[in-house]
């Protein structure tokens, strides 16, 4: 670790050091919070009973209109742990709410609404827990950390998203870096040594935990952000040529064993990584868990323990039995999740590969150029069915890389009835993997 | 004797956050392929020095770097030379800003570009959604499909020309009587469509082949792949002609 404890400020983490609360003493908001926070549930409630969504969107961003300060009121007295990333974000928080509810209730956002307004739905939802797990949008990270005061910051990765997003890595680095430097309370940041626009964005951290996140996607940190010249890249590790800025040495890591894979971590801790998510990206999500649940006071082994637990998230990974198909269902939202995607789907190779995009709401879709970064050369002379609304502009994609294509409609449901009877993975982007699950289920 | 292989370069991928625009040199090489042309694709960074060339694509989105990029492009005159020689550029969203005479900044300051179009640029409101151009006859190229996202616009100076007239999109202005995308100068393309472009429009991946093969041979395009690219261009043509998009 970098740095020693800073020095206890006026104003410190909500909720001080923890304790292993079961729950937090009641209290009584201010009144316009209360106001907003009604007014918010009965919008919600309306929104799950009209069938067009899950409510956490629309209510929390009524509750944020009415009183700004609701996330602050409803954060105060928490020790808070904000996840944030441009992949992997959902699975590590999933993770890390595991994990440190072994330490007592812990309020966390599982439906994936990670702006504000889903925070404020989240911690309303669970008033007198004493913990919050929070995934946090990565834009959003400056007003959450603000409003939240998180004791532990865990921050993963960062790359392009679809175009059409309109947010950019670099961007998004900067905003991280000027977060960091205003925080003036003991935050631990658990960051991502093997990225280095994460490593550049974390700098002013006073107190850091180095973890080997293991980046596969290096397409968006090839220069110094400082000084715009090629990183040297070389045994996993990378450097400034010009100013030395380099990775620093992690204080967890995952090496393979007889049993599985490890992960390692300060003070000679070791211990053994539970295999109940697919991928190598599932792996390094339960590393980046592990090592924030320990910022969280919760020990190594409780937190594999909890970790070991989840099966699912969201609908992602678990199989899904569909007819006669057992499908796997992964998300891909963007290049480096295409990439982590494809590579689990080669790793563990089922018999049928289903590929879907479609264009829908604010999902993405329109702008489907982002598949021409993402290398699916690693599927060349395997066969692959596409689908979607946009499957054509997959089928176009997978062509020039030399994949065996079968296009398939836009039903993408339909598409996986097609396949041989048997184990099917699907890789879909965000809009495709809503209208499946919400027909197949997300076996939550 | 055997042809030299058609070299493709990717220029400066991690500076300008190009965002898909790799396609159009992977089209490019793709399409040389299969039309019995060997072809090669070489990434160049910044501080490497630029190959020989046949055909340079620099891509992106609007970024605080650009003004690094555009100084990159004019400090040793490397890619003038090239053009000079007859490479064909082909400049995307901010690679068709820097290629200009000039470019605004993020930070709202004109700084000078690399200059390989007479091109002035400015800004304005966010432009983001489908393109569609009308056909291209002076290039005998159909309409374009593509997705355009910028705050730049640009206005042409005598020696640059549209590369086509828009049906649908913002392109250089976005004002009525002037519904233009891109600039072609000589071998020198830039447009804002992003999609990416070539994958898209095959009619116009062909049309720079054609320019940069000098008299390597190319064979005739193949038909099943022009049919599904066809496909895709017809469908969002299609999409973006109707209301919602």
């Amino acid at each position: 670790m970098s740095d020693p404890q800073p020095e206890p400020t006026s104003s410190g983490p909500r909720g001080g050091r923890a304790g292993g609360r079961s729950e937090l003493p009641p209290r009584r908001l201010p009144w316009l919070t209360r106001a907003a926070l009604a007014l918010s549930r009965a919008a919600a409630d309306a929104s799950r009973r009209s069938g067009r969504g899950r409510g956490a969107q629309v209510g929390g961003k009524l509750a944020y209109r009415l009183r700004p300060g609701t996330l602050r009121d409803l954060a105060d007295g928490r020790q808070t742990a904000l996840v944030s990333a441009t992949n992997g974000k959902s699975t590590t928080a999933t993770l890390l709410a595991a994990a440190v509810r072994s330490r007592g209730p812990t309020a966390f956002n599982a439906t994936g609404a990670n702006m504000e307004e889903g925070l404020v739905v989240a911690l309303d939802a669970d008033r007198r827990a004493p913990y919050a797990v929070l995934e946090t949008d990565e834009a959003y990270l400056g007003v959450v950390v603000e409003a939240t005061r998180p004791r532990v910051l865990l921050l993963m990765n960062l790359s392009r998203d679809f175009l059409e997003r309109g947010v950019r890595a670099k961007q998004l680095a900067a905003h991280w870096r000027e977060t960091i430097a205003a925080i003036d309370w003991p935050c631990v940041v658990v960051a991502n040594t093997d990225d280095p626009l994460v490593a550049w964005s974390v700098r002013e951290a006073r107190q850091l935990v180095w973890v080997a996140g293991e980046d596969s996607w290096h397409a968006d940190s090839m220069v110094c952000r400082d000084c715009l010249v090629r990183l040297d890249r070389s045994n996993a590790s990378w450097r400034c040529p010009h100013c030395g800025m380099e990775r620093e040495t992690p204080d967890w890591w995952v090496a393979p064993s007889a049993d599985g894979w490890v992960a390692h971590g300060p003070d000679d801790v070791a211990v053994l990584l539970p295999a109940s998510l697919p991928g190598r990206a599932s792996r390094v999500n339960s590393l980046f868990a592990v090592a924030a649940a320990t910022a969280m006071d919760v020990s190594p082994e409780a937190a594999v323990q909890r970790v070991a637990d989840v099966e699912n998230v969201d609908g992602r990974y678990a199989p899904h039995v569909y007819g006669q198909h057992v499908v796997r269902v992964l998300l891909a939202k963007n290049p480096a999740s295409w990439t982590e995607s494809l590579a689990t789907v080669e790793e563990d190779r089922k018999p049928s590969l289903v590929l879907a995009m479609s264009s829908r709401g604010a999902g993405g879709g329109q702008d489907t150029a982002m598949l021409w970064d993402a290398p699916f050369e690693r599927l060349a002379g395997r066969a692959v069915t596409t689908a979607g609304s946009r499957g054509d502009e997959l089928a176009l994609r997978l062509a020039a890389a030399g994949v065996e294509v079968r296009r398939g409609s836009a039903d993408v449901v339909a598409e996986i009835g097609a396949q041989p009877p048997g184990a099917v993975d699907l890789i879909a982007n965000w809009p495709a993997f809503n209208a499946v699950l919400d027909r197949i289920g997300r076996g939550t | 004797m055997t042809a030299s292989p058609l070299v493709v370069v990717d220029l400066f991928p991690s500076l300008l956050q190009p965002e898909g625009d790799r396609g159009n040199a992977v089209a490019l090489v793709h399409r040389c392929q299969q039309r019995g042309l060997s072809a090669e694709l070489v990434v160049v960074h910044p501080g490497d020095p630029l190959p020989p060339a046949d055909v340079v694509c620099l891509g992106g989105s609007e970024d605080a770097d650009a003004p690094m990029c555009a100084r990159l492009l004019a400090s040793d005159g490397a890619l003038r030379r090239l053009v000079t020689n007859g490479t064909v550029v082909l400049g995307v969203g901010a690679g068709f800003e820097v290629l200009g005479s000039t470019f605004v900044d993020v930070a709202g300051r004109v700084r000078e570009g690399a200059g390989l179009l007479d091109v002035e640029m400015s800004t304005a409101e966010l432009a983001s959604g489908p393109v569609v151009t009308a056909p291209v006859v002076g290039l005998g190229l159909p309409a374009l499909s593509g997705y355009e996202h910028h705050v730049g616009r640009a206005t042409l100076g005598p020696a640059a020309t549209p590369l086509a007239d828009l049906e649908i999109g913002v392109g250089n202005s976005g004002s009525d009587q002037l519904r233009h995308d891109g600039a072609v100068q000589g071998r020198v393309v830039g447009t804002w469509l992003h999609g990416p472009l070539l994958p898209r429009n095959p009619a116009l991946t062909d049309l720079l082949l054609g320019w940069a093969a000098g008299d390597r041979r190319l064979g005739p395009p193949p038909a099943g792949e022009d049919a599904l690219a066809g496909a895709v261009r017809e469908a969002r043509i299609a999409q973006a002609r109707r209301p919602t998009g």
